[in-house]
């Protein structure tokens, strides 16, 4: 796909970054992603998932862990009620072979309480330099 | 994402939506020189705290405005529905009149509205008022529409019965509160009377009503963005709808704009909220310099410190007054705004002290009876100045513009003319302006509902400013504060501020970072002095090295500093001082105190010509 940005956009965003990277809420994030990448990012590979606990996978989603994201275990219960499932649907989620889309859509789908915010931070994780976490107009005033 | 508008179009299927998306942030990360994870810590703070800040520093900047016509015609329509009952008999007041009232505030159909106030008990002649205030919407003579709420919005949880002994209640709280004078006295009689009286409509319906008999004291609590922007505001407000609670949100709210805002008129706050539809633009619109609302402001002033950019900004104003859009591209800007000066639609002067009247509207000039003849003797005759051949050629586009049949309340870009006066402060505005600084007013322009002409005092012609002239002014607060100004122009003008922005300027000229460089010397000098002193961006902007960062200082920034301070060289210290101790600059030594004959001569201050990068940076850092 082709997406240009406009110069008063790229002026924008260039102008926040450096603004965020003032902020100290900011600051500690990026400052713990070396941390919480080298702890997580081994876990959610393609070739280690079948080895992922139910304990491991929910201590990722909590923010005291992943350092990032709040809110990503709100449905915990809910997805690891089927590891089997879950761990499957991961499998899937991460398989370099298949289209994104689809792999997006079905592991989405397959696992009940796992939306598009929780599969991105995995596929993040997974694989930081490809992959961006789904950001919508998140409002958390 | 969603705020920059780059939410992927989509399906619904979060998929492709996805695999869309992560094509965008990789696009952003390698504009922005960003990891993924970064880039996702940079969206949180940009929706979170960066738009908050935004939002709050928005609103401290609004200042009072003229409220659009129809909302003017609301007011006023009400407040003559109001007045009128004031000679209703108390006991004769039923739900016919809360209905009256409840109406105006509609957009219901002028038939039934009519058919409404027509069962009331105002008395004939009031109705005859209001039906006249409703015809020339109507008949579109007016272009303002009565009615805010939709039918639907008028839920009054009362049985029929009861309507009648509610309706008394309510008209008389508003018969009560609509001669008081705005003051704390008020907003305790309204708090009384408010939980016992009106509980039983939605806040929205009595925040309209009281808001419209007193703009200042009370807000319209109405609409999801309102909400919204409340919470971005972290005021603590509590069920907006609930009428019960109506007074102590007021009171929150109150206390929020008398600590922080400037503006006192409620309505700019709701106006504000409908920014929440666009966040976007609370960001760009520092750029863009001017929003589609301020088409409607007629006059408006741009005022700030030097170097802020005012005057680079008329540029983009009158492009979108005339134009309704500005071109990205700064030549292309520059092209299209010399040739709307050619088409003589955008005029630019400048005041100085000796500019007066007869230069703007008219004077008496000697003139050479003949030009070509050496003995030609002198005579007088009377000419048009600068605004008065402008104002008089833009008439004559609007009276030839077929959009003048049957206009609307439509901005209707072709026919603008825009005038543009550098440095407004400079000039004497009444001897420029003369009686004439009535005509600027909107509501006084030709084609305006209180169309005013006035004769000129030599030519005895008949000369208003016709609605179609924007004046676009800049002053300079350096040179005189807003609380210097002339106080008549000042009612007729909508300020806007230009604050000096240091996102503009490099943020690594040979390792130093101009942006902070600049914010320290305005936090300092607004500690020293205050923020209309400030030093503005547009100094910094083009520097490229250390060598253009000395000329700058040298040449601009010093002498500026000299001039602010009067040549207090504590001051001056203090301003250019280390970060890491105050008594302490780079920028400045003192000489020697040397003694002639006998006596100590005063020690000398000097400025460092030649400044390496470490004295800067140890400004700020």
């Amino acid at each position: 796909m082709s997406v240009s940005l406009s110069d008063g956009i790229l002026d924008l965003l260039k102008g926040i970054t450096l603004e965020a990277k003032e902020s100290e809420e900011i600051i500690e994030i990026i400052q713990s992603k070396d941390e919480v990448l080298n702890r997580y990012s081994p876990i959610f590979q393609n070739k280690n998932i079948e080895n992922l606990s139910r304990d491991k996978f929910s201590d990722f989603l909590k923010f005291e862990n992943n350092k990032h994201w709040t809110g990503l275990n709100r449905s915990v219960g809910t997805m690891t009620a089927d590891m089997k499932n879950l761990i499957s649907s991961l499998k899937l989620l991460t398989d370099e072979s298949k289209d994104l889309a689809t792999r997006f859509q079905e592991s989405t789908e397959a696992v009940k309480g796992m939306g598009p915010a929780v599969a991105s931070a995995i596929l993040h994780i997974s694989n930081p330099e490809k992959y961006g976490v789904w950001t919508g107009y998140r409002n958390r005033v | 994402m969603k705020i920059l508008e780059l939410w992927p179009s989509g399906t619904g299927d979060i998929g492709k939506t996805y695999a869309e998306m992560n094509d965008i942030l990789n696009i952003i990360k390698n504009e922005i020189g960003v990891d993924l994870w970064t880039l996702d810590a940079i969206w949180h703070y940009f929706t979170n705290k960066a738009l908050q800040n935004r939002i709050a520093n928005g609103l401290q900047n609004e200042i009072d405005y003229s409220v659009p016509k129809e909302h003017r015609i609301l007011h006023d329509t009400l407040n003559l529905v109001i007045s009128g009952y004031k000679n209703v008999p108390e006991e004769s007041i039923d739900e016919r009149d809360l209905r009256t009232v409840l109406y105006i505030l509609t957009d219901a159909n002028h038939s039934k509205k009519i058919d409404i106030i027509d069962g009331s008990n105002l008395s004939a002649e009031i109705k005859n008022e209001i039906y006249q205030h409703l015809n020339r919407v109507h008949n579109g003579n007016e272009s303002g529409k009565i009615g805010l709420l939709s039918e639907q919005d008028l839920k009054i949880n009362i049985s029929k019965d009861a309507q009648s002994d509610f309706a008394n209640k309510i008209i008389k709280l508003c018969v009560k509160i609509i001669d008081m004078e705005d003051n704390d006295e008020l907003f305790s009689i309204v708090e009384e009377d408010v939980t016992d009286n009106v509980h039983n409509i939605q806040a929205p319906i009595v925040s309209y009503i009281l808001h419209f008999l007193k703009p200042s004291m009370f807000p319209i609590l109405h609409g999801n963005n309102f909400s919204k922007l409340l919470k971005y505001l972290d005021l603590k407000v509590k069920d907006i709808n609930s009428s019960d609670k109506y007074i102590d949100n007021s009171k929150i709210i109150r206390e929020y704009r008398d600590n922080y805002c400037k503006f006192k008129n409620y309505w700019v706050l709701s106006d504000f909220s409908k920014k929440l539809d666009n966040p976007i633009n609370l960001f760009l619109e520092k750029k863009a310099g001017i929003k589609m609302s301020e088409n409607k402001q007629k006059n408006i002033i741009l005022y700030g410190p030097p170097g802020t950019g005012k005057t680079y900004s008329t540029i983009d104003y009158a492009l979108r007054i005339i134009d309704g859009n500005v071109p990205n591209d700064f030549s292309e800007r520059m092209k299209r705004f010399n040739e709307l000066k050619d088409e003589e639609r955008v005029k630019f002067v400048t005041f100085h002290q000796s500019y007066g009247y007869e230069e703007f509207i008219e004077g008496i000039r000697p003139v050479m009876s003949n030009e070509d003849d050496e003995n030609g003797e002198i005579r007088y005759s009377i000419q048009d100045g600068i605004f008065k051949e402008f104002c008089n050629t833009a008439l004559s586009a609007k009276l030839s513009s077929p959009a003048n049949e049957n206009r609307e309340e439509t901005i209707d870009f072709n026919e603008n003319f825009v005038f543009i006066i550098d440095e407004i402060n400079r000039g004497n505005i009444s001897r420029i302006f003369g009686e004439l600084i009535t005509l600027v007013e909107p509501s006084k322009r030709i084609g305006a509902e209180e169309s005013l002409e006035v004769e000129l005092p030599y030519s005895k012609e008949k000369f208003g400013v016709p609605d179609n002239v924007f004046i676009v002014a800049t002053m300079n607060t350096a040179d005189r504060s807003l609380v210097e100004l002339d106080a008549a122009l000042r009612r007729r003008f909508s300020f806007k501020e230009m604050k000096p922005k240091s996102d503009l300027v490099p943020i690594d000229v040979e390792g130093i970072n101009l942006g902070r460089l600049l914010d320290t010397m305005n936090s300092r000098i607004e500690d020293l002095y205050d923020s209309d002193h400030a030093i503005g961006h547009s100094y910094f902007m083009n520097v490229r090295n250390l060598e253009e960062l000395n000329e700058v200082f040298r040449n601009n920034i010093i002498p500026l500093l000299q001039e602010y301070f009067h040549d207090d060289y504590g001051k001056i210290l203090y301003v250019l001082s280390r970060a890491d101790d105050n008594n302490k600059s780079h920028f400045i030594y003192r000489t020697e105190a040397t003694s002639i004959n006998g006596y100590r001569a005063t020690p000398k201050f000097k400025f460092m010509e030649e400044l390496d990068k470490e004295a800067y940076i140890s400004l700020y850092r």
